[in-house]
C-alpha cells in the first residue's frame, strides 16, 4: 500500500507541475496578522491539499501539487473574518486583508466516565448517577448499573450479595449497612467503589483469593460531619415520623448514631438487619438466629411495599462507634435498641387440598405484635498485612410478645404468646506467622436461651388433650437452653501457585429442651405432651483446602472429613437415639477469567445436613392453635449435591453488566413428613422413614446498562425455578412439582431536564402439580411508575403509582395505588419542606393468594388508609 | 523536597507570594483549553502511566502551556499576596509537570521555564518547526470535526487530530503549526498522549511572568546539561539552592535518583 502511495506521489510530481502561491495577510489598519492559516482545499471539498501559517511578517508561501485547474483558498485566523476565494492553480501572489470579528467558541468539556475501572476496582462517580430527588446514598446506589438493591436493602453486585460495606475502608456497621445507606446524604460521597475478589483479611490477601465483592463508600472529605434530621406529622390517625442521625467520619474515628420513630409504616427495623452473606452464614453455623418455636396464626403479608400495609409504632435507637487505637488496633462498639408495636387486621380463607377432597377454613384475624430488643457488640480488631486479630463479644435480648384474636367460623379464639430469646457469644479469630506459615486460631463460644409460652383460649384439640370435651384454655411452655462452641486451628502455606490450608477443629453442642402442655382442666397431662430432651452433638473435622492460582485460572478444592456424633435422649419418655457417622464433603470451585470482560465461575460439592432440635422431639408441641406436632423419628439426615455455573460480563466503559447462572441442588432425605389434616383444620405432623429426593433447578439472568447521553439506567432480569419433591398427605404419597418464573424490568430515565421517570415491572408465574394434576396457574404483575418533576431546582413534585394484578382461577384482582409528594427546598440552608399524600385512592384492603404444596390461602389484609403527612428535613 | 514544602518555605520566609519576571508576555486571555496528558515513564511497564491535567491558555499573541495544578498553586500564591492568609497545606496541589511553555506568535519565539532542583531556569528558542503530513481521515472530538495529520518529532512519530473550526495554529506541549487547533495528539506507541478535556472562552488576565522564584536565564545547551547533572546527581543542585543538608540525605537522594533514572527510561524527546 505504501509503495503504491509513493509511486502515485512520484507520478503526481512528474505529471503535475508545482505551483507556488505567496502572499501577505494584513488587517484593515495594515498591520500584519501572524499565525493565520492559509489553506488550499480541493474545489468544493473539505480536504486540505496544502497550507501555510503566516510568519512574523504576516507572509505565507504554499507549494502546491494538484491536477485541478481551480482550487479554493481559505484564510482563517481567530478573531478575524474568514476569507474564502476560488483561485486558479497557478503560481501567483495573493494578498488578503481581514476584518476583525470576535469569535465565541462552542464550549465543551469531557464528562468524566461514570464508571472507572482499575484492576479489580470499579469506581462509580456518584455525581453521574444522582438525581435531584435523591437524598441518601442508598437512593443513588439503586441507579448504578451492575448493582441491585433488594427491598430489604441487601446490595447485590452482579447478582451476588456483597461481603463488606466499608465507609472509607472501615467496617463500622458490619452487615447492618442499611443504617448508613439510608441516612448518609449522597452529597458527601464522591465515589462508590466495588472491590471485586475482595479478601477482607489483609494478611491473607496475596495468599487466599476470594470471589466475594465488597463495597466501599469514598467520601469527598477526609473529615466529614454529616447526617440528617427529619421531623414530620400527619393524620389520620395522628401520625409522626422523626429521624435524627448525626454521623462523623474521620481517619481515626467513625460514629453513627440514630434515633428514629414513626407510625407511618416505615419499617426502620430493617436497618438493624445483618445483610452481608458472611454474617448470615455465621448465624446459621452458630445457631445464633432467633427461632420462634411457637406462633400466633398470622396473616400472609401482601407482596408489595410494606409502607402500604404495615401498621407500626416504632422506636429505634442505635449507636455505632469505631476508634483507631495504638498499634493498628480498632475498637468498635455497636449498641441498638428497638421497640415496636404492630397490628394486623384481615381474614383468611384456607383450603387444604387432600386426595380425599378439600377442607375449608375461614378465619377473621386481629393480631398485635410487641417487639422489644437490645443488641450490643464490642469488637477489638487488628487487620494488618502482618497479622490479624479480631474478638467480638455480643449480647442480644429479645423481649417479644404477641397477641392474636381470631373469629373462626363465628367463634372467638384468643392466642397469647411470649417469645423471648437471649444470646451471649464470643468470637475470636487470630492469624499470625510462624516462619513462612500462617497460623489461624478460631474460637466461638455461644450461649442462648429461648423461653417461650403460648396460651390459646378456648382449648384446642379436645380429642387429644381433653377427652373430647370442650375446655377453657391450653398453654404450651417451652424452654430451650443451648451451649455451642466451635474451635479450630489451621496452618496456611503458599507453595508456588498453590496455597494449602490444613485445619482441625471441634464443634460441641449441648441443647436442653424442656416443654410441656397444660390445659385449664388438667395441669399434668400424660408424658406424651412434654419434652425433657437432652441433645448432645459433636463434630470433629479435618480439612485440607487447596487453592491454585495461575494466570486467569483459580481453583479451590476443599476436602473436609467430618466425624459426627449425636446422643439424643428423653429420659421420662424413655426414648433415645445415638448416631455416629463419618462424612466426606468435598467441594471444588473453578473460576476462569476469559478476558477483562468475561468471567466464568463454577462449583460442585457434596454436603451433609443433620436435623436440628426443632425437627426432632418425642413429645407433642403446640406450635400454633391449629398445629400440634410431635416428631418421634430417627434423626433427619440429608445428603446434598449441588452444582452451579455462572457467566458474567462487565464493561465499565460502556457501563454494561450482564450475568447468568444455573444451579442444581439435589437432596436425598431419609424422612418424609405426614401431615394429617383433621376436620377442624388442625394439622398433625408425623415423620415416616422413607428415602426421598428433592430436586431443584434454578436459572437466573440479569442485564444492566447505563446510557450517559440520556442519563438512563435500564435493567432486565429473569429467573426460573423448578422444584420436585414428594410429600405424604393423608397417608398417600404425593409427587409435587412447583414451577416459578419471574421476569423483571427497570428503567430510570430523564425525559427532560425537569422530568424524570422511574419504572419497575415484575411478572410472576407460578404453578404447581400434585401428582399429575395441574393446579391453576397463578399470575402476578407489579408495576411501579414514578414521575419526578424537578421544577426550578427548588421545587419537586413526585407522583408515585403502583399497579398490582393477580390472576388465579380466571379471577382477576387488580389494585392501583398512588402517592403524591410536594417538596420545597431552601438550598442555602439545606432544608426541605415536604407534603405527602399516601394512598390517594384510599384503597382499604387487599387480597393476596398463597398456594403452597397442599393448600390454597386467600388473605384479605387491611391496608393503611389515605394519609396526609408534613415533613421538614435538615442536613446536619 | 516537593513543591508543597517549597511553597510553604517561600511564603513563610516572607519573600512574599509571587515574583513577576520581566519580558514575559501578558494579556487578557481569549480561550482556555485543557488536555488530559498521559505519559508512560517506563518503556515496558504499561502500568507506569502517569496522568496530569494540562492547560493551554490562548491570548491574541501568545499561548501559555502549564499544568493545571501548578496554575492553581500560582493562583493560591497570588491570593496569599492579597489576603496574607496562609493556605491550608492540604489544599496545595502537587504538580508532576513542572515546566511551562510560552509560545509567542508575533516573534515566533518560545520561552521554556522549568524547575530543576530548587532553582527555576528559563531559556528562549525559536518555535519548533513541524513537517506535518495531512491525511484524509476525519473524526469527531467533543463535537468538533477533526482532521488527521502526522509528523516526526524528537524521535517519535505522532498522530494529531486538529480542527479547522478553531483556527489557532497551536496545540499542547511544543506542538503547533497545523491549520487549526490540535485537540488530540499521541505518538504511535501511545506512550505520550494528549487529549482535549475541555474548551472554554475566557476573559481573565494572564501574566506568564508570574513565578514562585525568579527564573535564571540560561541557554538551551546549558539547560540540557543542568537537567542531565540533576538526574545523575541531584545533590549537586540541592546545595546551590542556598540551604545546606546533611550528607547522608544527599547521598540518599542521589541513590534514589539513580534508581528513578533506571526506571524512567522512556523520555518524551528521544533526540534533540
Amino acid at each position: 500500500m505504501r509503495i503504491v502511495f509513493w509511486l502515485l506521489l512520484f507520478l503526481g510530481n512528474c505529471l503535475y507541475s508545482q505551483t507556488i502561491i505567496k502572499g501577505e495577510v494584513l488587517d484593515i489598519r495594515g498591520k500584519v496578522i501572524v499565525n493565520a492559516s492559509v489553506s488550499i482545499y480541493k474545489k468544493s471539498s473539505s480536504a486540505i491539499i496544502a497550507y501555510a501559517i503566516t510568519d512574523s511578517k504576516g507572509m505565507f508561501a504554499i507549494t502546491l501539487v494538484s491536477p485541478d485547474p481551480e482550487v479554493d483558498l481559505e484564510v482563517r485566523c481567530m478573531g478575524y473574518e474568514t476569507v474564502v476565494s476560488a483561485i486558479n492553480n497557478s503560481t501567483q501572489i495573493k494578498n488578503f486583508i481581514l476584518s476583525e470579528k470576535s469569535f465565541v467558541l462552542k464550549e465543551v468539556s469531557v464528562k468524566a466516565a461514570p464508571i472507572l475501572q482499575k484492576g479489580d476496582t470499579l469506581r462509580y462517580l456518584v455525581n453521574s448517577f444522582s438525581k435531584e430527588q435523591d437524598r441518601s446514598i442508598g437512593d443513588v446506589l439503586k441507579r448504578m448499573p451492575g448493582i441491585e438493591v433488594l427491598p430489604d436493602g441487601k446490595i447485590l453486585y452482579q447478582g451476588k450479595a456483597i461481603n463488606k460495606y466499608y465507609i472509607e475502608g472501615l467496617d463500622l456497621l458490619e452487615g447492618k449497612y442499611n443504617l448508613a445507606n439510608d441516612n448518609l446524604p449522597y452529597q458527601e460521597v464522591s465515589q462508590v467503589q466495588i472491590l471485586e475478589n475482595h479478601q477482607p483479611i489483609k494478611t491473607l490477601d496475596s495468599l487466599q483469593f476470594s470471589d466475594r465483592t465488597a463495597l466501599n463508600i469514598k467520601l469527598k472529605n477526609t473529615y466529614t460531619f454529616t447526617g440528617q434530621a427529619r421531623i414530620g406529622t400527619g393524620f389520620s390517625p395522628l401520625l409522626w415520623d422523626a429521624n435524627i442521625t448525626p454521623m462523623l467520619f474521620s481517619k481515626k474515628r467513625q460514629m453513627l448514631t440514630t434515633y428514629q420513630t414513626n407510625n407511618t409504616g416505615d419499617n426502620v427495623a430493617l436497618q438493624l438487619k445483618k445483610l452481608t452473606i458472611e454474617d448470615l452464614l455465621n448465624q446459621f453455623e452458630n445457631n445464633s438466629e432467633k427461632i420462634d418455636w411457637l406462633a400466633v396464626q398470622q396473616l400472609a403479608n401482601p407482596k408489595f411495599s410494606e409502607k402500604r400495609w404495615l401498621d407500626n409504632s416504632i422506636h429505634l435507637l442505635s449507636s455505632n462507634y469505631l476508634q483507631k487505637l495504638k498499634k493498628d488496633y480498632e475498637l468498635r462498639v455497636n449498641v441498638s435498641y428497638l421497640n415496636d408495636y404492630q397490628q394486623q387486621k384481615g381474614f383468611t380463607n384456607t383450603q387444604f387440598f387432600t386426595p380425599s377432597g378439600t377442607i375449608d377454613l375461614l378465619e377473621e384475624k386481629y393480631n398485635q405484635f410487641y417487639y422489644n430488643s437490645l443488641q450490643t457488640n464490642f469488637t477489638l480488631q487488628k487487620n494488618t498485612t502482618k497479622n490479624y486479630f479480631k474478638n467480638s463479644l455480643e449480647f442480644q435480648g429479645f423481649w417479644d410478645s404477641q397477641r392474636g384474636n381470631i373469629v373462626l367460623n363465628n367463634e372467638g379464639l384468643k392466642q397469647e404468646l411470649s417469645n423471648e430469646y437471649f444470646r451471649f457469644s464470643n468470637n475470636l479469630k487470630s492469624i499470625f506467622s510462624i516462619g513462612k506459615q500462617k497460623v489461624v486460631l478460631f474460637s466461638y463460644l455461644g450461649l442462648n436461651k429461648t423461653p417461650q409460652e403460648l396460651r390459646v383460649n378456648p382449648g384446642q384439640f379436645e380429642g387429644l388433650l381433653n377427652e373430647n370435651k370442650p375446655y377453657n384454655s391450653v398453654t404450651q411452655h417451652i424452654d430451650l437452653l443451648t451451649y455451642y462452641t466451635n474451635n479450630s486451628l489451621s496452618m496456611i502455606k503458599a507453595v508456588k501457585y498453590f496455597t494449602l490450608e490444613s485445619k482441625v477443629g471441634l464443634q460441641l453442642e449441648n441443647q436442653k429442651l424442656n416443654s410441656n402442655i397444660t390445659t385449664s382442666t388438667n395441669s399434668v397431662l400424660s408424658p406424651d405432651f412434654s419434652n425433657t430432651l437432652d441433645w448432645f452433638r459433636s463434630k470433629l473435622y479435618v480439612d485440607l483446602n487447596t487453592q491454585f492460582k495461575k494466570a486467569n485460572w483459580r481453583f479451590e478444592l476443599s476436602t473436609p472429613i467430618n466425624f459426627h456424633a449425636y446422643t439424643i435422649k428423653d429420659i421420662p419418655l424413655q426414648l433415645a437415639e445415638a448416631v455416629n457417622q463419618t462424612t466426606f464433603e468435598p467441594r471444588l470451585t473453578v473460576n476462569y477469567d476469559v478476558n477483562s470482560y468475561w468471567k466464568i465461575n463454577s462449583s460442585a460439592g457434596i454436603s451433609n445436613q443433620f436435623g436440628t432440635i426443632n425437627q426432632l422431639h418425642y413429645g407433642y408441641i403446640l406450635q400454633n392453635y391449629r398445629s400440634i406436632k410431635r416428631i418421634d423419628s430417627p434423626l433427619p439426615q440429608s445428603k446434598i449435591q449441588n452444582y452451579n455455573v455462572g457467566i458474567s460480563f462487565r464493561n465499565s466503559v460502556k457501563s454494561l453488566f450482564f450475568n447468568t447462572s444455573y444451579s442444581n441442588v439435589q437432596s436425598e432425605n431419609n424422612l418424609l413428613y405426614q401431615s394429617e389434616v383433621s376436620p377442624n383444620g388442625a394439622v398433625s405432623i408425623d415423620a415416616i422413614e422413607q428415602l426421598n429426593t428433592r430436586y431443584s433447578h434454578n436459572f437466573s439472568t440479569r442485564i444492566g446498562k447505563y446510557v450517559s447521553a440520556f442519563k438512563s439506567n435500564v435493567a432486565l432480569n429473569s429467573s426460573f425455578v423448578l422444584q420436585e419433591s414428594q410429600q405424604i398427605i393423608n397417608a398417600n404419597l404425593v409427587d409435587i412439582a412447583n414451577q416459578n418464573l419471574i421476569l423483571g424490568s427497570k428503567i430510570d430515565t430523564d425525559l427532560t431536564d425537569w422530568l424524570n421517570l422511574e419504572y419497575a415491572g415484575r411478572w410472576m408465574f407460578s404453578n404447581n402439580k400434585l401428582e399429575e394434576l395441574k393446579q391453576p396457574l397463578v399470575k402476578q404483575q407489579n408495576h411501579v411508575l414514578n414521575l419526578n418533576f424537578n421544577l426550578k431546582s427548588k421545587q419537586y413534585v413526585g407522583l408515585k403509582t403502583e399497579y398490582i394484578n393477580t390472576t388465579l382461577f380466571n379471577e382477576r384482582n387488580e389494585n392501583v395505588f398512588a402517592d403524591f409528594i410536594y417538596r420545597y427546598t431552601i438550598q442555602k440552608k439545606k432544608i426541605d419542606f415536604e407534603m405527602q399524600v399516601n394512598n390517594v385512592f384510599g384503597t382499604n384492603n387487599f387480597e393476596t393468594i398463597n398456594v403452597s404444596d397442599f393448600s390454597y390461602v386467600a388473605t384479605n389484609f387491611m391496608l393503611r388508609p389515605r394519609q396526609l403527612l408534613f415533613k421538614v428535613r435538615f442536613s446536619l | 523536597m516537593n513543591i508543597k514544602s517549597l511553597l510553604l518555605v517561600i511564603i513563610s520566609l516572607g519573600t512574599g507570594g509571587l515574583i513577576y519576571a520581566q519580558n514575559f508576555p501578558k494579556d487578557t486571555l481569549r480561550y482556555e483549553i485543557t488536555y488530559d496528558y498521559s505519559y508512560q515513564v517506563n518503556k515496558e511497564d504499561t502500568l507506569s502511566k502517569q496522568k496530569e491535567l494540562m492547560a493551554l491558555y490562548i491570548a491574541k499573541d501568545f499561548s501559555y502551556y502549564i499544568s493545571l495544578n501548578q496554575k492553581k498553586l500560582l493562583d493560591m500564591a497570588r491570593d496569599y499576596e492579597v489576603s496574607k492568609v496562609l493556605p491550608d497545606r492540604k489544599a496545595l496541589s502537587r504538580s508532576k509537570i513542572n515546566y511551562t511553555i510560552v509560545k509567542e506568535y508575533s516573534t515566533i519565539k518560545s520561552i521554556f521555564i522549568d524547575r530543576i532542583g530548587q532553582g527555576t531556569y528559563t531559556y528562549n528558542q525559536n518555535l519548533d518547526k513541524f513537517d506535518w503530513k495531512l491525511q484524509e481521515e476525519q473524526k469527531d472530538i467533543l463535537g468538533y470535526n477533526c482532521k488527521k495529520a502526522t509528523t516526526e518529532f524528537a524521535g517519535r512519530t505522532y498522530v494529531a487530530w486538529y480542527t479547522t473550526e478553531i483556527s489557532i495554529a497551536d496545540g499542547p506541549y511544543k506542538f503547533r503549526g497545523l491549520p487549526g487547533l490540535i485537540l488530540s495528539i499521541y505518538d504511535t506507541n501511545k506512550h505520550y498522549q494528549f487529549t482535549v478535556a475541555s474548551i472554554k472562552n475566557s476573559s481573565s488576565f494572564c501574566n506568564t511572568g508570574e513565578q514562585l522564584q525568579k527564573p535564571t536565564q540560561i541557554t538551551y545547551e546549558e539547560y540540557k546539561q543542568l537537567k542531565k547533572r540533576y538526574k545523575e546527581k541531584p545533590s549537586s543542585l540541592i546545595n546551590s539552592g542556598g540551604m545546606t543538608f546533611p550528607k547522608e540525605m544527599l547521598d540518599l537522594a542521589d541513590q534514589r535518583a539513580k534508581e528513578k533514572m533506571k526506571f524512567e527510561n522512556n523520555p518524551m524527546e528521544l533526540t534533540d
